[in-house]
């Protein structure tokens, strides 16, 4: 507790709360505007932290994240259209509610959730990561191949187009992470005689092509609907807050929800949000009410949501070992600024992890502050033709590129990745697991050598340590479990 | 051709694979007692082509109907913008690329609308001008050098 009252040292610098400001209002806006995900402007806004202090860096990207949840309800409620993916289910209850001409009491109920769910998400960080932080202290070589096996195969399966895919998609990026000078013997993989290549392929670039380029190439031609958002009445909205009281239960099991499912690898909030929906339509006595526009089926989901969004941090930060692709992303800024996550981190930088979970908060106050009186700004932002976002994205990512290494051949990276990853987008692979592959693959590698070479090839060492067999039994169970759900035919089921 | 379109995903990631597969024939090995540089990017380049044959023969026997919305205009202004960044951005400086670039990606689009393209591309240069050369210290010029 007093190394996060502590943290709230580094989080109140002036530079840091200026960026952990603009990162949530950055978030909130791409929140809101549907078809530009928080993960692609997370990659385009990476190159731009490279010169600022790591702590500042991650402390505006994570905003960007956790922005993102706030404002991707507002677009679900006025418009039916989901900001982004973990925001989808707010459009069952929350559009017919705007319908009814109380979109002012859902968007007070959505922002008041993503609140109340965020800060639960955040204590939940607090108490349990110094308890994973000691635990995961004593892991060697095995046990950190086991957990990255684990996320890997959690990478892999938790997408809806069936293992197999996720499967070829992770291989695929485990390959290109295999680029560059291999550390065990120094030689020179896949180089191509380009010195360029030897430090591997760029994450930014990687992260760009895959994600940033075909959102652009699938939303370019496409005609935008015309359909106007909703009005909002500001004063109808606090007119609502009396009406409150009704969805604390809601908020509390959505945030149960939400925060125990953040940190599974492949879970996150998309996933925590859905679930989340489906118990509060089970606990209740008149299931048929919700789609209807009760608020509780907005409250729960969009505490979920922003809980998970918190509580993903908890493997990344405290274990090295990305849940999302998001998270990947994060752990690759943290990378390029010459800082390994894990378990040593929260012991040699308490003031980045501790800075990092205050700011969480401060940002959650930033936005809520921020949007009860501003909703309708953000509502009208919707209505600003999609056109002019297009060609401003590929100027980012070609100039933010290039100033990785100042050179142009990770702008040659992102048109290959780009055009790959649009050719598999429409093939219906999808690229979350290629970028959790490339990122871990490496690290998988590297333990896997070290454990080898620890126990002169002897492969039980592997298994030497419960935690390991643990680890190894719920990746066994995961994958299992992606097998047999691929064979039963599936109902309408949420896009990972 | 239906069947190839249907397979097209399946192949296209069992020929990176396979691409994969003889650029690490050279390395070594090892064994997996003591394994080599090779051995990793071996193993995965299997992976890769056994799952993309799967993939390609289970779309084929569900006649998936290979790619959906596949959009072939965008995908070619999109590529040709990034190239022409490429290409151009150290030469002839932001604000000609960002121009030349924003034209290109307009020609996506059913009809052209030239004065809008035009103020967009002045626009995003001297934004995109002041926030990476001015604000980042990017060793990039405004106007061409020559």
């Amino acid at each position: 507790m007093t190394d996060f009252l502590s943290g709230f040292a580094t989080a109140l610098q002036p530079v840091n709360l200026l960026y952990c400001f603009a990162g949530v209002i950055l978030g909130n806006i791409v929140g809101v505007l549907p078809g530009i995900g928080a993960i692609a402007a997370i990659s385009i806004l990476l190159p731009l932290t490279f010169s600022l202090d790591p702590t500042t860096a991650v402390i505006m990207l994570a905003g960007v994240y956790y922005g993102a949840e706030y404002g991707g309800s507002i677009a679900s409620i006025l418009l039916n259209l989901p900001g982004t993916a973990s925001n989808a289910i707010t459009t069952l209850d929350g559009y017919p509610l705007a319908r009814r001409g109380e979109a002012g009491l859902a968007l007070l109920t959505a922002q008041i959730s993503s609140f109340s769910g965020g800060t639960l998400g955040i204590v939940a960080m607090v108490v349990f990561s110094p308890l994973i932080v000691s635990f995961s202290l004593s892991f060697g070589p095995a046990e950190y191949f086991a957990t990255l096996l684990l996320g890997l195969v959690a990478g892999a399966s938790a997408i809806g187009s069936g293992p197999l895919k996720g499967i070829a998609m992770v291989a695929v990026g485990m390959l290109f992470g295999t680029v560059g000078l291999d550390l065990n013997s120094g030689y020179a993989r896949f180089d191509l005689g380009i010195p360029n290549l030897l430090d591997g392929l760029s994450i930014v670039a990687v992260a760009m092509g895959l994600f940033g380029i075909p959102e652009v190439i699938a939303n370019i031609s496409a005609s935008q609907s015309q359909e106007k958002p909703i009005a909002v009445n500001a004063r109808a909205m606090y007119s609502a807050f009396r009406r409150l009281g009704t969805i604390v239960p809601s908020v509390l099991r959505g945030a149960t929800v939400g925060g125990l499912l953040g940190p599974l690898p492949g879970a996150g909030p998309t996933i925590s949000s859905f679930l989340a929906y489906s118990l509060e339509r089970s606990t209740t006595r008149n299931p048929e009410e919700f789609g209807t526009g009760r608020i509780n089926g907005v409250a729960a989901p969009e505490a979920a949501n922003n809980a998970a969004a918190q509580t993903a941090f908890i493997p990344t930060m405290t274990l090295g070992i990305p849940g999302t692709p998001t998270m990947a992303i994060i752990l690759g800024a943290l990378m390029i600024h010459g800082i390994s996550p894990g378990p040593q981190l929260v012991v040699d930088h308490p003031d980045l992890f501790w800075g990092l979970v205050a700011s969480f908060w401060i940002g959650n106050v930033f936005l809520l502050m921020l949007n009860i009186p501003l909703i309708g700004v953000w509502a009208r932002l919707v209505a600003v033709p999609r056109r002019f976002f297009f060609p401003v994205i590929v100027a980012l990512v070609c100039i933010g590129v290039f100033g990785v290494s100042n050179s142009t051949f990770d702008i040659w990276m992102v048109l290959l990745m780009g055009v790959l990853g649009y050719v598999l987008r429409c093939f219906g692979f999808p690229p979350a697991p290629l970028l959790i592959g490339f990122v871990l693959g490496p690290m998988v590698e590297e333990y896997l050598r070290r454990a080898l070479m620890i126990s002169a090839g002897d492969y039980s060492y592997l298994f030497s340590s419960t935690t390991s067999i643990v680890i190894h039994c719920l990746t066994a169970g995961l994958l299992l479990w992606s097998i047999l759900r691929g064979f039963r035919k599936k109902a309408p089921q949420p896009a990972g | 051709m239906k069947t190839l379109r249907d397979a097209g995903g399946g192949l296209l990631i069992a020929t990176i694979g396979l691409l994969f597969l003889l650029g690490a024939g050279d390395m070594a090995l090892g064994d997996l007692r003591n394994m080599g540089p090779g051995m990793f990017p071996t193993a995965l380049s299997v992976v890769a082509i056994v799952a993309g044959l799967a993939i390609a023969v289970i779309e084929v026997l569900r006649g998936s109907g290979g790619a959906i919305g596949f959009d072939f205009r965008a995908l070619a202004c999109v590529a040709v913008a990034i190239a022409l960044y490429a290409v151009m951005l150290e030469a002839a400086g932001v604000v000609l690329t960002t121009i030349v670039a924003v034209f290109v990606l307009a020609l996506a689009r059913p009809q052209l609308r030239a004065a809008e393209t035009l103020v967009v591309g002045i626009a995003l240069s001297v934004f995109a001008w002041a926030v990476f050369v001015k604000g980042l210290g990017m060793p990039l010029s405004f106007l061409p050098d020559f």
